[in-house]
């Protein structure tokens, strides 16, 4: 099994795909987290130099406070992207992880040279959602970043948020993201490809899941179905952490915090243990 | 047509090239393995399948094979493409399973003994993004090889220039060295191969060929399968024939040689000299193109054939046994 971690590790950090999915999740982080919202936002806190701006007085806009943006409430501005568009990167880096190893053949390699498919599978998932706390953090950092220059250049304060909640805000975000990686490797394996998972996945996560989350309010049967899905307990996980931003794509109160977790937690060990099995009994004809 | 099976092959005769020097001291650890495992193999035989079938749907790709490969040598598997060949490859290394029959690779389960069995199975796979060297490295790291060993194969394979190059912008030729490589790289005591040359130009064609011989150290056993029969014929010592899924023969490649009825074959001038004093000597004859006659005798009929020939005046340039070419025997076998 180390020897299997290693091989995987060693294989993930080498690969272009996790640099960039960082990469964009720190794009993400400050031009929607921070840029965007800066520029159009009303000023509804402090008196520095967005005070005036379109949007001021209540206009229709994008509408950010000015405190969302200041080192305080990294955590809150931070998480409101995960649920929605950092799932969404974690799924595509898990199918590229396990499919690509079918467009590469290279599965070959793992069932030939391996100490075992189990052994194999299981060891690329553990590092593959280890591996997705690389984006989380890029995430985090680049709004700190990004934070700090807002804060300095309005004048207001630069206090960081508690270490405590930076860190559960951390782990709800690696969370969140181990479960669009786990989803991402278990369809990779089951479709033996990347492109079909990727393509099924963002359709999944940006069109049904929203769409069914619009009708929870009108059938009790499909309130309880939304409930249950990655999608909404990601939303309801990053929901915990912000009353400001649960406006945000993707996020949402519907499930307690600690059944969201509970939730995606199930999520993540069902889409291992399920490309784990498959892996294990199927064929490969790769 | 099958060829009888024996329970004791003999080895490859030695005297082959020995491995690199280099390569012998990667080679080590893994020759004391074999050693040890040798004792393992059932019977003398690397490989054994009983009735082996694989069905995909309604078709039947691999139709009750009884396979007997001998521990030690060079053995071929002949079939055109898409007779089943690579079927039964991945059905070996516990790719894929078989829907009935049964399988023993060195007394084991296919696919439980990643230290003992290489492979490279149709085109070599490689992660494009790391370099040859890593690729190999990786795939050391999982069996257990000595990373020592990663360097000494790139070097016997001639791919050290290359090493650092990411894999992806290897050529055809290069991948399919660095495949072998990757199969060689924790010195296996069984190697299969599909269609190694593939790919291949011909001076990559005989360095593979050169490659495997050496390999062939006696105790190593090497599975290649092809379509290429020249490939066949000069490598290996037995071989097995596949058509449309089934086990057409297996045996010495000389047995697939030889003819049912005995001919000669002679070079001589003036041929139609020559066809009437065989003719007085009451054998058959015909020409063969070229200023060849083929003559309907035994071998031990050569001198009295060539004293009548000689006295008559005619020239004898060359004179000997007829034997089938591979392509000829593997017509006659594939369609009867």
């Amino acid at each position: 099994m180390i020897a299997a971690l290693q091989v995987e590790f060693d294989k993930l950090v080498r690969r272009p795909a996790l640099w960039w999915s960082a990469a964009a999740a720190a794009a993400m982080a400050i031009v929607f987290g921070y840029v965007i919202p800066y520029l159009v936002g009303p000023a509804e806190v402090g008196t520095g130099s967005r005070a005036g701006r379109p949007g001021a007085d209540g206009e229709a806009g994008y509408s950010v406070p000015l405190e969302m943006l200041l080192p305080g409430q990294l955590v809150e501005n931070a998480i409101s992207g995960f649920p929605l568009f950092y799932l969404a990167l974690a799924l595509v880096l898990g199918a590229l992880t396990s499919g690509s190893e079918y467009t590469w053949r290279t599965v070959r390699n793992l069932a030939l040279w391996g100490p075992g498919r189990v052994t194999m599978l299981a060891a690329k998932a553990v590092v593959l959602i280890a591996s997705v706390v690389v984006v989380a953090v890029t995430a985090f950092v680049a709004g700190a970043a990004s934070s700090l220059v807002i804060a300095l250049i309005e004048g207001e304060s630069v206090s960081p948020p508690p270490a405590g909640e930076v860190l559960r805000g951390l782990a709800a975000a690696w969370l969140i993201l181990a479960v669009g990686a786990a989803l991402g490797l278990a369809g990779g394996v089951l479709a033996r490809s990347s492109g079909a998972v990727i393509g099924a996945g963002l359709v999944y996560l940006f069109v049904v899941e929203l769409l069914l989350r619009t009708f929870v309010s009108s059938s009790s049967v499909i309130e309880a179905t939304a409930k249950t899905l990655p999608g909404t307990n990601a939303g309801s996980l990053a929901g915990s952490f912000t009353e400001t931003a649960q406006g945000a794509p993707g996020v949402n109160d519907l499930v307690g915090t600690w059944q969201a977790v509970a939730a995606l937690v199930a999520w993540t060990a069902a889409a291992v243990v399920i490309a784990t099995a498959v892996f294990d009994r199927r064929d490969i004809h790769a | 047509m099958v060829g009888s099976t024996r329970s004791a092959y003999p080895s490859r005769p030695s005297g082959k090239r020995p491995l690199t020097p280099a390569c012998m001291t990667a080679a080590r650890a893994g020759y004391d393995r074999r050693m040890t495992n040798e004792a393992a193999a059932t019977d003398g035989a690397a490989i054994r399948t009983s009735e082996l079938t694989r069905r995909f749907g309604d078709q039947t790709v691999v139709d009750s094979i009884d396979l007997e490969v001998p521990a030690g040598g060079i053995f071929g598997l002949l079939g055109p493409n898409g007779s089943g060949k690579s079927t039964t490859l991945r059905m070996l290394t516990g790719l894929i399973e078989p829907t009935s029959g049964d399988v023993e690779v060195l007394g084991s389960r296919p696919g439980t003994m990643p230290q003992r069995v290489g492979a490279v199975i149709e085109e070599p796979a490689v992660y494009p993004y790391l370099s040859g060297r890593r690729n190999l490295e990786l795939l050391a790291k999982l069996v257990g090889a000595p990373s020592e060993a990663v360097d000494e194969h790139l070097e016997t394979i001639g791919l050290a220039s290359a090493a650092d190059r990411p894999a992806g912008s290897y050529s055809t030729g290069m991948r399919q060295r660095l495949g072998i490589a990757a199969a060689l790289v924790h010195d296996p005591e069984l190697l299969l191969l599909d269609e190694p040359s593939a790919g291949l130009d011909p001076s990559g064609m005989v360095e593979i060929r050169e490659l495997l011989e050496r390999l062939a150290d006696g105790t190593r056993t090497i599975v290649v399968s092809s379509h290429l029969l020249t490939e066949i014929d000069q490598i290996c010592d037995r071989v097995a024939i596949i058509h449309r899924g089934q086990l057409v023969f297996q045996g010495e490649l000389d047995e697939l040689h030889q003819r049912d009825e005995e001919e000669l074959r002679a070079r001589v001038h003036p041929a139609e000299t020559a066809t009437d004093v065989l003719d007085d000597l009451g054998v058959d004859v015909h020409a063969a193109g070229d200023g060849e006659l083929v003559v309907g005798a035994a071998v031990d009929r050569t001198p009295e054939i060539v004293r009548a020939l000689v006295a008559a005046d005619v020239d004898v340039f060359e004179i000997g046994e007829r034997r089938r070419t591979l392509e000829e025997a593997y017509m006659e076998v594939t369609t009867s």
